[in-house]
């Protein structure tokens, strides 16, 4: 590819755009000339199928432990994989600015080629557009993904007093992570994204057990607005104890100096479960098996299904409601 | 602060419809933005008390310096010591004593609150803001009110000293002085809050622009008395009906640290 920079030719449908495509995103997503049509047909086993959509605005495009690219295919993957869903084919479209570094985009590009190949999921179509600069920050990245559901297991729904709640690891690490790469409080924080692809390891979970009530992947407003939301979707009245929450030292230190709270950061690399009392012990050791779940920690119990709400329990043994944010703490973290 | 209703919208919605209106870390971002934007006029919003009024006089200091003449400072910060005088002369409640802000104090010192217990026989303890330290705070305080000893107490010792910040009260004093004040919900205290030396009024926003600032809109809002400790928030007709963190009426219940915020978060059943 000759030029340095993307520009409204790129996205015009004419030679540039057809160079382009094939050189940046076709070689990279192992998708065949021959297969080029206006829509990419496939096969898909028989029964449901889950379908998620997810638009990436993230700032700034390349964070500590990850990049746009990366998030734009585990955060679709992730949606699926906790709806109980195998994962299997994602779109992507990419509205760019004109000027955008040519380098830049195939560094994006290989990063969501990379996840792909990592989590087992084809890229098999997708559109670029370019527009003036000024607009669209750099790039944009929407996706569509496609699961198949699986008959025999998923999310019953089927609640009951005593099911514990299960964290795959610890929290606010990606929130954190995106605040210390903008660079504007001028401080070094060593904490990386935890941008991961789960399905894998939810998979495995699934698979293996009957118990998986609900499984959610706390991305914006952070693990107390997932549970706050299943807590009233559900009328469950769960009670989360703050010391078995896992939360890394570098998270707490940030939090504290600019008044944050990790419990609504957003993580991008963790999936909160709500499973059976009966089935805790062995998906447990199923999800500490992998290193995305390494530090999974059981933080807390359904204590009744007559009320909808969030309560957590403070070292002191006191509780306080957990409710939604008013307003966000950060914005364009994902 | 973005999120304080005004008479006819709040600096969100403001921001929202386009106006040039940011959030900053740090107040001195604001003088690199002047640096950075010789054409536009940057005026910093000062609030607060004397936590963050020594940064305002450091943002005066550097303004000067770099002899900067599209910065402003538009003060409305307040004073500890006058209105916890004012609580007291109201006379309204049986006050047994204060939990003392523990980082106004960093400044202040704790000798500074010995009018408390000298002139109106009444205790204080600084407190830190963690649970724990909180707890320590409120324990001391109600075994002194229940001794009937009227004591100063500095029970966050690690940060706060007897003396204070030296360095950053004379910087306060440098660049301002007393003037009388408005407090939402309360009225104008006289001697309660800080404006500009003579010498330094060309960085003072209220008169290098002319703004009219009108009477603010009347509401059934009773932030004043929740304030004063005459009411609870439950005690307000507006609580949890038109007053909500979302659609906030008064100030008590648009920051996360209101006792109007705080109630409706922590208090109500659900």
């Amino acid at each position: 590819m000759m030029e340095k920079l993307i520009s409204l030719a790129h996205g015009d449908g004419g030679e540039q755009s057809h160079r382009l495509i094939s050189d940046m995103f076709l070689k990279r997503f192992g998708v065949e000339k021959a297969e080029m049509m206006d829509a990419s047909i496939q096969s898909i086993p028989a029964g449901k199928i889950a379908i998620t959509t997810d638009s990436f605005v993230i700032k700034p495009l390349f964070f500590q432990g990850g990049s746009i690219g990366k998030l734009a295919v585990s955060g679709t993957v992730n949606d699926l994989a906790v709806s109980g869903a195998v994962p299997l084919y994602l779109t992507c479209s990419l509205v760019i600015e004109e000027g955008f570094p040519m380098a830049e985009l195939k560094k994006i590009v290989q990063d969501m080629a990379d996840e792909a190949l990592k989590a087992r999921v084809k890229i098999i179509c997708g559109d670029t557009k370019v527009v003036e600069r000024g607009s669209a920050d750099g790039v944009y990245i929407n996706t569509t993904g496609i699961g198949a559901c699986c008959e025999e297991y998923g999310n019953s729904l089927d609640f009951k007093e005593g099911d514990s709640v299960i964290v795959t690891g610890s929290i606010g690490d990606h929130g954190i992570a995106v605040l210390a790469s903008r660079a504007e409080l001028g401080i070094n924080v060593p904490v990386e994204s935890d941008c991961a692809s789960l399905n894998h390891m939810l998979r495995k979970v699934y698979e293996n057990s009957k118990g998986v009530r609900i499984a959610r992947d706390p991305t914006r407003g952070g693990l107390a607005t997932s549970l706050v939301e299943i807590a009233e979707d559900f009328t469950l009245e769960i009670v989360i104890k703050e010391e078995l929450i896992p939360v890394k030292d570098q998270v707490h230190g940030m939090c504290d100096l600019v008044g944050f709270d990790p419990l609504y950061l957003a993580n991008e690399g963790k999936a909160v479960l709500i499973v059976s009392e009966r089935d805790e012990e062995r998906i447990m050791s199923q999800l500490r098996a992998f290193p995305e779940g390494h530090e999974a920690a059981v933080i807390g119990k359904v204590t009744s299904t007559q009320r909808g709400r969030l309560l957590l329990e403070t070292p002191l043994g006191a509780r306080r409601y957990l409710s939604r944010l008013s307003g966000s703490m950060l914005p364009r973290i994902c | 602060m973005m999120k304080v209703p005004g008479s006819n919208q709040t600096l969100m919605s403001a921001k929202t419809a386009g106006k040039d209106i940011r959030i900053l870390y740090s107040p001195l971002d604001a003088i690199k933005i002047a640096e950075k934007q010789p054409e536009k006029q940057v005026i910093f919003l000062g609030v607060g008390f004397e936590t963050t009024i020594p940064i305002l006089s450091l943002l005066i200091r550097e303004a000067s310096f770099k002899g900067l003449d599209n910065f402003s400072l538009w003060m409305t910060t307040k004073l500890v010591e006058p209105i916890l005088r004012h609580l007291l002369e109201l006379g309204e409640l049986q006050l047994d004593g204060f939990l003392l802000p523990g980082h106004v104090s960093i400044i202040l010192g704790a000798e500074s609150y010995s009018f408390l217990s000298d002139d109106y026989t009444v205790s204080g303890v600084i407190t830190g803001f963690e649970t724990a330290e909180m707890l320590s705070g409120i324990y001391k305080l109600i075994s002194l009110a229940i001794n009937g000893e009227a004591k100063i107490l500095n029970d966050h010792k690690s940060i706060v000293s007897a003396q204070g910040n030296v360095a950053a009260q004379e910087m306060m004093d440098k660049y301002f002085t007393l003037c009388d004040e408005a407090w939402r919900g309360i009225g104008v205290i006289p001697a309660s809050g800080l404006d500009f030396k003579d010498e330094y009024e060309k960085y003072n926003a209220k008169k290098r622009f002319n703004v009219e600032i009108g009477e603010p809109k009347k509401t059934k809002c009773r932030c004043g008395e929740v304030i004063r400790g005459l009411i609870t928030p439950e005690g307000c007709k507006l609580f949890g009906k038109a007053c909500k963190p979302l659609n906030p009426i008064g100030p008590c219940m648009v920051s996360a640290e209101g006792s109007c915020a705080a109630a409706y978060q922590y208090m109500r059943e659900r």
